[in-house]
C-alpha cells in the first residue's frame, strides 16, 4: 500500500516537471520574451495539432508502417545473426568488427545514398530503419546468449541434452533480460529513423510533412509533428515494455 | 554391485588431478566422499556423469561400460541450478522432457511425487519464490526423475543453515530408503558424512586418490541421537586420523 502510494507520488512529480516546463514556455511566449515566429507557444502548437490532426494521422500511418517493416525485418536479421555468432566463433570474429564499424558510419550520410539507390518509395526508408535497429538488438541478444550459466549448461549436458535443447531451455530464455533493453532502444530508433529517412524525399510520412511545414515557416505545425513523434516513440517503448513483462513472467516474482 | 570405477585417472594441462580411483557403489547404499577442496572430487563426478573423458580407466554401470557417456548419470550440485525462468513443475520435469516425454505427461508424473518431497502446492511457483531447503528438495526430485537408481550429490546441503540442514538430513535419509536410491555424496563436513553414509571414502593427496575406506555400521534410518553416540565419535576419530590431524 505504502509502496503504491509512493509510486503515484513519484509519477506526480515527473508530470509536475513536464507541466512546469510547459508553463514557463507558455509564459515566456505570452509576455513576448521570445518572439512568436521563432518559438510558437504550447497553446499555439496544440491548436495547430488539432487543426491538422487528419493530415498528421495520415502521415503518421506511413511512418509507422515503415517503422513496422524496418523493425520486424531488422529484428529477424539481428536474431539470426546473433544466434549464428554465438554458435560459430568464426562468424563472431568476422562479423563483430564490421558491426562496430557500421555503427560509426553516420546515418545521415548514408541516407541520401539509399534514396539514390532505392528511389522515393518506401524501400530506402525501411532499409535505413533496418540499419539503425539492427545493432542494439544484435549486441543485446549476443551478450545474453554468451553469458549463459556454464553450470546450468553442464547440468543439461549431463542429462543428455543436445545443443538445440540447451539453446531452447537455457540460452534463449536466459538471454531475454539482455535482449529487451536493446530492443526497446531499437523500437524508439525505428520511428526516429523513419522521420530522418523521410526528410530526404517521398510523398508522405511525418518526415515529409515536417520538411513541408518548415519550408512554409509554419513552426507551430512543425512543433506539432515533433510532439507527435515523441508521443509515438514513448507509446512504442511502453508497448515494448509490456511485451518484456509478458515474455518474462518470472521477473518481479520474488519470495515475500 | 551397481556402479564401479576401474583405475580412473584424469589430468588437466599435464597436471594429474586424480589417479587410480577404484570406487564401488552397491544397491541402496549411500557412499560419502570426503576430502579437502581441490582434491578432485568434482572432477571425479564430471567423469562419472560423462561430461569429461578419463585419461585412463573405466566406469561400469551394472557391468556395462558407460565411460564418457552423458545422459546416464546426472548430478546435483551445491547450487540447486533450478532454471529461474521455469516454474517448479517444469524444472523438475526437465529431465523427462529432455528424454522426449510430452510436457503434460511429465507434469502428471511430477505432481504425483511432489507431496513426498514436501513440495505440494509449489508447482506453479518460480524457484525465486521458494526457500533454500525447498529448492534443494526440488533439485533432488529433478535428479530422481533423471535417474531413479543412482544420484551423485555434490555438496547438496552445504549452502543451507544448520537447522535447515539437520532437518533436510533426516528427511533425506527417510526418502532415500523409501525410493531405493543409491547415492555418492561429496561433502566437506565430517559429521554430515558419518550421519548420512553407509561407507565413506577419504580422498586426499595430489593427485587425489582414495586413501581410506571406512564403514559406518549403524543401520538407516538414523535419528539425531546417533550424532552423539560413542560409535559416531569413534568413526569421527578414525576419519580425523586418516586426514592427518
Amino acid at each position: 500500500m505504502k509502496k503504491r502510494f509512493q509510486n503515484i507520488t513519484n509519477k506526480l512529480f515527473s508530470l509536475a516537471g513536464i507541466g512546469l516546463l510547459l508553463l514557463v514556455w507558455q509564459l515566456m511566449c505570452s509576455f513576448g520574451i521570445i518572439a512568436d515566429y521563432l518559438l510558437p507557444s504550447p497553446l499555439k502548437v496544440a491548436k495547430a495539432f488539432a487543426k491538422s490532426f487528419g493530415e498528421l494521422m495520415q502521415h503518421a500511418k506511413t511512418s509507422l508502417l515503415e517503422s513496422f517493416f524496418g523493425l520486424t525485418i531488422g529484428l529477424i536479421l539481428a536474431c539470426v545473426l546473433a544466434v549464428a555468432m554465438d554458435r560459430f566463433n568464426i562468424i563472431h570474429r568476422m562479423v563483430y568488427p564490421l558491426l562496430v564499424i557500421s555503427q560509426a558510419v553516420p546515418v545521415v550520410a548514408i541516407a541520401p545514398l539509399l534514396v539514390l539507390w532505392g528511389g522515393y518509395g518506401i524501400a530506402p526508408k525501411v532499409v535505413l530503419i533496418i540499419i539503425v535497429c539492427f545493432f542494439p538488438i544484435v549486441i543485446g541478444l549476443l551478450d545474453g546468449l554468451r553469458s549463459a550459466d556454464k553450470d546450468q549448461i553442464n547440468l543439461l549436458r549431463a542429462m543428455g541434452a543436445n545443443r538445440w535443447q540447451i539453446f531452447w531451455h537455457i540460452k534463449l530464455p536466459g538471454a531475454l533480460p539482455s535482449f529487451f533493453p536493446g530492443f526497446k532502444v531499437s523500437v524508439s530508433f525505428s520511428i526516429v529513423g523513419a522521420v530522418i529517412a523521410e526528410w530526404l524525399g517521398g510523398n508522405s510520412g511525418l518526415g515529409v510533412y515536417m520538411t513541408r511545414v518548415r519550408k512554409s515557416y509554419s513552426y507551430d505545425k512543425m512543433f506539432a509533428v515533433i510532439f507527435l513523434v515523441v508521443a509515438i516513440s514513448l507509446i512504442l517503448v511502453w508497448l515494448a515494455g509490456l511485451l518484456e513483462k509478458l515474455c518474462m513472467p518470472w521477473k518481479n516474482k520474488k519470495r515475500t | 554391485m551397481l556402479l564401479e570405477t576401474q583405475n580412473l585417472s584424469k589430468s588437466f594441462d599435464g597436471v594429474k588431478i586424480i589417479e587410480d580411483i577404484n570406487l564401488t557403489l552397491n544397491n541402496n547404499e549411500i557412499v560419502g566422499l570426503l576430502g579437502v577442496s581441490g582434491v578432485g572430487k568434482s572432477t571425479l563426478f564430471n567423469l562419472l556423469s560423462g561430461l569429461l573423458l578419463p585419461d585412463s580407466g573405466k566406469i561400469l554401470l551394472n557391468g556395462q561400460d558407460i565411460t564418457g557417456k552423458t545422459g546416464i548419470i546426472s548430478y546435483m550440485q551445491q547450487k540447486d541450478l533450478l532454471l529461474p525462468h521455469k516454474k517448479i513443475a517444469d524444472n523438475i520435469a526437465l529431465p523427462l522432457v529432455l528424454k522426449g516425454i510430452k510436457r503434460k505427461k511429465a507434469h502428471e508424473m511430477v505432481l504425483k511425487k511432489l507431496p513426498e518431497f514436501g513440495l505440494e502446492g509449489t508447482e506453479h511457483k518460480y524457484p525465486d519464490q521458494l526457500s533454500g531447503g525447498m529448492r534443494q528438495r526440488a533439485a533432488l526430485l529433478r535428479t530422481f526423475f533423471f535417474n531413479s537408481r543412482i544420484s551423485l550429490l555434490d555438496e547438496p546441503f552445504s549452502s543451507l543453515d544448520t537447522i535447515t540442514k539437520t532437518q533436510l538430513h533426516l528427511w533425506f535419509l527417510s526418502i532415500i530408503s523409501k525410493i531405493n536410491m543409491s547415492c555418492i555424496l561429496i561433502t566437506h563436513d565430517i559429521d554430515e558424512a558419518i550421519f548420512l553414509s553407509d561407507r565413506i571414502y577419504i580422498m586426499s593427496g595430489s593427485p587425489g586418490r582414495l586413501t581410506s575406506e571406512i564403514t559406518v555400521g549403524a543401520s538407516r534410518p538414523r535419528d539425531t541421537g546417533f550424532t552423539t553416540s560413542e560409535e559416531f565419535m569413534r568413526i569421527k576419530k578414525e576419519i580425523l586420523c586418516c586426514l592427518h590431524f
